[in-house]
């Protein structure tokens, strides 16, 4: 009953926080236009930050609430299923291209940005000068972004293109209020599941998080990618990864790490296993980037089949 | 076994167990067995004693007094099913000088100064001593710890003894807290998957009826040859069919008047 009732919470919360997110950006962005800031300027904060939204507010609201564990779990578990899973499934159902022009860039600071946070990890604890460092990176990524005069990132790939954005203000402001109300009570509500199913599993706090909660706040890259590959458009999906996982790292943990009252502890277990496939995927993401390839089928059946790998490992308790 | 003097003529005790047997407990003429008592004997031991009169051809020669475990009586107060983590039962007994003893030992720790009396208001045990019926305690009992508890009594006649069941108010508090909370978290949660098959619901019926708009809203620009899309057999399908056929017909009777008036031109027109 306890174990019915947690699935409920849980994917509850994921669809609270996949409606907050999606209302939030809505609201902020017709808000952008209202105030007629430039369209670039919105894309690189609003669109990008306002996409991760829920992965920020699990992370933060994990740290915050004693739940350390859960923080950094969501974020290395969300970026391993994020080039295993959201890049390997598609795959299968048609190549995916990664030959676009910023993709190289931006592959190059994603592995980077993951050494770097491996680096961080290595001393078992992530403190708030650890997390000035990562929001530094944040920084550094903005300014990339703004020199590739892209007006809407890559990543934005989460939003489904802005139809129809509403002008009154009433509409707007009732947007934003819902949205700002709407991911805590996500947060709270997928948090809570996640932590009531590892309670009934009897699994650690940790693998929840890097499966079940990072699954969760990536199913929105997941669907817009599927969604892509039947229609032969996933190529997006790729530009979408490398900026999620960056934005992860650098914006989510370094945010997760300032507002936390402690310094988060990092297992052993995350330092073993999960950061070096994270780094791992992160690698062979780069090199089929560098090499103007494409993930085909191959190569997405392995993805998909290292993500189950590591599930088991993870549930098995190895 | 006694003899009408009080005498101890037999006993299945041996020399070195206490002799606190009395022959006065139970005088010789009374008729039937009659239960005597409980008392604790010792930590965790509870004794029951019966007396019953010994007669040969109506006439009394002595009493038989026995004396037993009442270890089953005390087994019942270790069973905490379904008190919770606070709960707990406990038996207790007059001691003759007005205060009130427990017979079993209580779960919890029991402060060293501690001394419980019939008069005590507060606590549901001397309550049920004093006033000898059954009740149930809600709010204002306190235990010995001080505590703030939830209580049911009951008076056991025969046996002079006071039966009390009870759990910290506060735990049933911190039950109902956690209740509410998960029904909370369900009906946020269930709300959720409402407004998302609202929004699902809202699209699949607003979408078809926004084409059909924009469809409109070029015909009234002067293009007579876009369709409208039929997707289902429902209203909204029956709607764009009935719109495609309004086109038609539009598009033919202005195609027949078009014809008309190029007749009309060409008759208009003087032949050279």
């Amino acid at each position: 009953m306890q174990l019915t009732l947690a699935v409920i919470w849980l994917v509850g919360g994921g669809v609270w926080l996949l409606m907050g997110g999606e209302i939030l950006v809505r609201g902020a962005l017709a808000l952008a236009r209202r105030a007629r800031i430039s369209p670039m300027v919105v894309g690189l904060t609003v669109v990008a930050l306002g996409t991760s939204a829920p992965e920020l507010v699990v992370t933060i609201q994990a740290a915050l609430t004693g739940h350390p564990e859960l923080a950094i779990a969501n974020v290395v578990g969300s970026n391993i299923a994020n080039v295993l899973l959201v890049v390997g499934l598609p795959a299968l159902i048609y190549p995916l291209a990664c030959d676009q022009a910023s993709a190289r860039s931006d592959a190059l600071l994603m592995l980077v940005v993951s050494l770097a946070f491996y680096v961080i990890c290595s001393d078992g604890l992530i403190d708030r000068l650890d997390g000035g460092i990562l929001l530094a990176g944040l920084v550094v990524f903005l300014a990339l972004q703004a020199r590739t005069e892209r007006e809407i990132p890559q990543h934005s790939g989460e939003l489904p293109i802005v139809l129809r954005l509403p002008t009154r203000g009433a509409t707007i402001a009732f947007l934003i209020i819902a949205g700002i109300i709407m991911l805590p009570a996500g947060s709270t509500l997928l948090i809570t599941g996640a932590l009531t199913i590892a309670e009934e599993l009897n699994v650690s706090t940790e693998v929840i998080g890097l499966t079940i909660v990072a699954l969760s706040t990536s199913l929105p890259e997941l669907a817009t990618t599927l969604v892509a590959a039947f229609k032969r458009e996933a190529d997006v999906a790729v530009g979408n990864v490398l900026g999620s996982n960056i934005l992860n790292l650098v914006a989510i943990m370094g945010a997760a790490s300032l507002a936390s009252v402690r310094e988060l502890e990092v297992s052993q277990h995350l330092f073993s296993l999960d950061l070096p496939l994270m780094l791992l995927s992160a690698v062979i993401l780069t090199v089929v980037i560098f090499r103007r390839g494409a993930v085909g089928r191959k190569l997405g059946a392995a993805l998909l089949g290292m993500y189950i790998l590591y599930n088991y490992l993870l549930y098995s308790g190895l | 076994m006694f003899d009408t003097h009080g005498d101890l003529v037999a006993t299945t005790l041996d020399e070195t167990s206490p002799r606190d047997l009395d022959a006065t407990e139970t005088p010789a003429h009374q008729d039937g067995i009659r239960l005597l008592g409980l008392s604790r004997t010792g930590p965790e031991v509870l004794e029951v004693r019966f007396a019953a009169p010994l007669r040969v051809d109506d006439t009394s020669v002595g009493t038989l007094l026995v004396r037993m475990s009442a270890q089953e009586l005390l087994d019942v107060t270790t069973d905490y099913t379904g008190l919770g983590q606070t709960g707990e039962t406990i038996i207790a007994a007059l001691d003759g000088t007005g205060g009130v003893d427990p017979l079993n030992e209580p779960c919890h720790l029991v402060p060293a100064t501690f001394q419980l009396t019939v008069t005590d208001q507060n606590d549901p045990a001397a309550h049920v001593l004093r006033e000898r019926r059954q009740e149930i305690f809600s709010d204002d009992a306190i235990d010995y710890r001080g505590e703030e508890i939830w209580a049911a009594t009951r008076f056991l006649p025969d046996l002079e003894l006071g039966l009390v069941v009870k759990f910290d108010a506060n735990e049933r508090e911190v039950e109902l807290q956690e209740l509410s909370r998960e029904m909370f978290f369900s009906a946020l949660a269930l709300a959720g998957f409402a407004i998302l098959a609202g929004i699902i619901l809202a699209m699949r019926i607003a979408g078809p009826i926004h084409q059909l708009a924009e469809v409109a809203e070029k015909i009234q620009n002067g293009d007579f040859h876009v369709r409208a899309p039929v997707r289902s057999e429902d209203e909204i399908g029956k709607l764009a069919q009935a719109f495609n056929q309004m086109t038609d017909r539009l598009l033919e009777s202005n195609r027949k008047l078009q014809a008309r008036i190029d007749e009309q031109q060409h008759d208009d027109t003087p032949d050279d």
